[in-house]
């Protein structure tokens, strides 16, 4: 036996596949649990494979029969857009439906909640878990469209760009089916999404076959200034929806002690700032300005108006500690619909700086009708839920069947006003109350005159906004029982 | 650090009318093993909630190793491992990848999380499953995953709400070996069952709550030497000739009671906890001509203890501690959270 064995111990490396495990480290657990899951699957693993099926035999069969190039170019781009669209337009957001509600069912979440993962990465998780695989579709679509770019006539950053802005589409539906996921109402959570991929089974072939398809290309290459706003409007709008319905989804599942609320609502605030601060320097029509001002504040005022009023002095405590100031910020940024009330009339008043700015008194009397209809609307359910407060259990489910059934209201009155000649439609001043009898009134001659019909709107309109501050005033009232103990607190810490 | 490892003060906890932990206070000491005895709906897993963090009080006071739970809860949930009722199943999960994940979001990475991992597997022996889905295994096997979960990072107080509910013997036997070691190893440990003599064995002191309140809160010796809530003992006496003739000299002699017939004598209650006063009274039966041939302290089981104090609540003989009651906050849900 040789004498001159080395016995020092050699320096120790870490091993390639150590290395490769501790690759996951960088991700959010959630993530690395979320994919694990679902990535075994079946309906990922079906999509994916049936996909990949269906583009392969599309693209075959066009060359096979390629007499005339330009056609079945096109035929592969609908093609393409078509399935690209359903799978992750449809079915891929669709797997978000029991995200967090399996979670919360399962009480797992408090499982979770107990370790140092965040309601936020919690959502998060669950969200970037669907859209990466959606984007493994869309990273598998791609090479069809090189392919397709062979066959000629091909609008390439036009259909490139419409591609990303399908998959920021899909992207911004998966995040409010995975922020819903966690309301309690069934058919808020399942019923909803499942009749809006109805919808979308039903709309996307149409969309991608029919004449709209070459328009749709056309903005997305933002050729002209309009097209352009269009676009950065949408995808900013598109973002802030997204984040929106995510940090709702958080708040629902996080403990009573984090306060989810302030953020987003400086975040809602911050947006619309820009908006007014750049609602002049746009060269987007007034009426497609008032479309992305909606955009964010019909989001805006439905969560903010129906968020539950729990609200602990660990929440107060970083408000109290900044004095009067921090108070009066609290009034506003506090959880709970009484504040969320307050903030929403500031972004009103925000919104209505911007819209005229934008030069919305250049509008016809009839669309600043609607605007003013579409706004009272949705405070309407909220002035009236405000007088049930105690007995309401789940907020946002009730405001959107009330929301829901208003919508029923004013389609059966559209039908009778228009099947009644015009001499019998008199009762209609009589529903003036009602908001969205304004949508009706200013389609058909009625007595009064457009002038005088958007008075009344704007009347209705007031009526609930004063009756939802008032309501919303006394309750925050009782603020300042837990600021006090918030006050406590900190003294004795 | 603070004296207890748990600590609650006039806690309640309101659902609307229903007063679910109704003014409870305790402590528990470190390195303790404490049960938390009652019946369905006492109040016992909304305390254990509160002190997890998971839900907060309408009014009072709870602190896990001097941390209030409700404004630092954040500190607290480093501090307790909570092992629910019940067990969160997973879909396309082993238990290897679900410990994995749980030792990912305590913070831990690379080496030491394998590392740890890897202990808390061979601590609950689940080593030779951890390529089992973790929705496939059975219920001992579920708990002592659910247990190797709680313990993952290592905390100073384990929250236990009804562990061997649903076990089978050799599961629960295995369970409360586990739970020894970790006492053994000076882990506060703070349990709930209906199991009441493995609690007996088990714990070093229990709490019986009920309706939302402390009924008792001691050693379970003091419950089976026949030391009732009040802090009276009990006592079988079987006599030659007429039993009737004990409780008929009960009636006239101080500090004694008669509880109930029995076959051959009766159950008597003698207040305080003086043995020299039970031999006085020994003494007096034998002198006013009783014919004693058995005179012994109660040796009761757990659930006796337990079923004899909810009965005398009850029928009205022993109060709980009134405490006033709180005014619903108008900030709180007035629907359970769960």
């Amino acid at each position: 036996m040789s004498e001159n064995v080395n016995t020092a111990e050699p320096p120790e490396m870490p091993l390639v596949a150590d290395r490769l495990a501790d690759f996951s480290d960088r991700l959010s657990p959630m993530l690395v649990k979320e994919l694990r899951q679902g990535l075994r699957a079946k309906t990922f693993v079906i999509v994916f494979l049936t996909l990949q099926g269906l583009l392969a035999l599309v693209l075959l069969t066009s060359i096979a029969s390629a007499e005339a190039p330009q056609n079945a170019g096109e035929a592969i781009t609908s093609i393409i857009f078509m399935f690209f669209g359903v799978a992750v337009l449809v079915i891929q957001p669709i797997r978000g439906i029991g995200a967090l509600h399996r979670e919360v069912q399962g009480q797992t979440i408090e499982l979770m909640v107990l370790t140092r993962l965040s309601a936020w990465k919690i959502v998060l998780g669950k969200w970037v878990s669907i859209v990466s695989q959606s984007a493994l579709i869309f990273a598998a679509i791609v090479p069809y469209l090189i392919l397709r770019y062979w066959f000629g006539d091909m609008n390439l950053f036009g259909e490139l760009s419409l591609l990303c802005l399908v998959f920021l589409g899909s992207t911004v539906i998966t995040a409010i089916i995975v922020g819903i996921s966690c309301v309690p109402s069934v058919i808020l959570r399942g019923l909803v999404p499942l009749i809006a991929a109805a919808f979308g089974l039903w709309a996307i072939p149409l969309l991608c076959f029919e004449g709209e398809f070459d328009e749709l290309v056309t903005l997305a290459a933002m050729q002209s200034p309009e097209s352009f706003w269009g676009v950065v409007l949408g995808v900013l709008c598109a973002v802030y929806i997204g984040w929106t319905a995510l940090g709702v989804g958080a708040a629902m599942i996080a403990p009573a002690a984090e306060n989810h609320s302030s953020v987003r609502r400086l975040l809602t605030l911050g947006l619309m700032l820009l908006l007014v601060a750049v609602s002049g320097i746009t060269s987007v029509p007034v009426e497609g300005w008032v479309i992305v001002i909606a955009l964010v504040l019909i989001p805006s005022l439905i969560i903010e108006m129906t968020e539950p009023l729990v609200l602990l002095p660990p929440v107060c405590r970083p408000f109290v500690e900044k004095g009067a100031l921090g108070k009066i910020a609290g009034r506003f940024l506090y959880p709970g619909w009484p504040c969320g009330v307050l903030f929403s009339l500031v972004m009103i008043g925000l919104a209505g700086l911007s819209c005229h700015f934008a030069g919305i008194s250049t509008m016809p009397t009839s669309g600043q009708t609607v605007v003013t209809s579409l706004l009272g609307s949705l405070l309407m359910p909220a002035a009236v839920m405000s007088f049930f407060d105690k007995r309401i259990k789940h907020r946002l489910s009730l405001y959107l069947l009330l929301l829901s059934t208003n919508a029923i209201v004013t389609i059966v009155l559209a039908v009778l006003v228009n099947e009644l000649p015009a001499d019998s439609r008199g009762f209609m001043a009589w529903l003036a109350w009602l908001p969205q009898s304004g949508f009706i009134m200013v389609n058909y001659p009625m007595k009064f005159s457009p002038v005088s019909l958007l008075i009344w709107m704007s009347i209705a309109t007031a009526a609930y906004t004063v009756i939802l501050l008032v309501t919303a005033l006394i309750k925050t009232r009782c603020i300042a029982e837990v600021e006090r103990e918030a006050e406590d607190m900190e003294v004795s810490s | 650090m603070s004296d207890s490892a748990i600590r609650v003060h006039n806690l309640y906890r309101y659902f609307g009318q229903l007063k679910a932990v109704n003014g409870i206070s305790f402590e528990i000491p470190h390195g303790s093993v404490c049960g938390f005895v009652g019946a369905n709906g006492a109040g016992k897993t909304t305390t254990m909630r509160i002190l997890a963090s998971l839900d907060y009080p309408t009014m009072g006071l709870a602190e896990v190793c001097g941390i209030n739970v409700v404004h630092h809860p954040e500190e607290v949930r480093r501090l307790i491992g909570w092992m629910p009722d019940h067990f969160g199943n997973y879909e396309h999960m082993t238990v290897l990848e679900y410990l994995d994940f749980y030792a990912r979001a305590f913070g831990y990475s690379g080496k030491e999380r394998r590392t740890r991992v890897q202990e808390v597997m061979e601590f609950t022996d689940l080593i030779p499953l951890a390529d089992r889905f973790s929705n496939k295994l059975s219920k001992g096997m579920t708990q002592r995953l659910c247990l190797g979960r709680s313990l993952l990072h290592d905390p100073q107080v384990l929250i236990m709400d009804e562990p061997a509910a649903g076990l089978d013997p050799k599961a629960r036997v295995e369970l409360k070996h586990l739970i020894r070691v970790l006492a053994d190893e000076g882990k506060t440990i703070f349990i709930s069952s209906h199991i009441l003599s493995e609690l007996g064995e088990m714990c070093d002191s229990l709490l019986f709550v009920n309706e939302g309140r402390i009924v008792h809160h001691g050693d379970s010796e003091s419950l089976k030497q026949g030391t009732d809530a009040a802090g009276g003992m009990l006592y079988d006496i079987q006599v030659c000739g007429d039993p009737q003739a004990i409780s008929d000299w009960c009636v006239v002699q101080p500090h004694v009671e008669f509880l109930e017939s029995r076959k051959q004598g009766g159950r008597i209650r003698i207040e305080g906890n003086d043995p020299k006063r039970a031999s006085d009274i020994l003494g007096r039966m034998i002198k006013d001509g009783l014919t004693i041939h058995e005179f012994h302290k109660e040796q009761r089981n757990l659930e006796d203890a337990f079923i004899d104090m909810l009965g005398r609540i009850d029928r009205g003989e022993t109060a709980m501690a009134e405490t006033p009651a709180p005014q619903e906050p108008s900030f709180t849900p007035s629907a359970p959270t769960s």
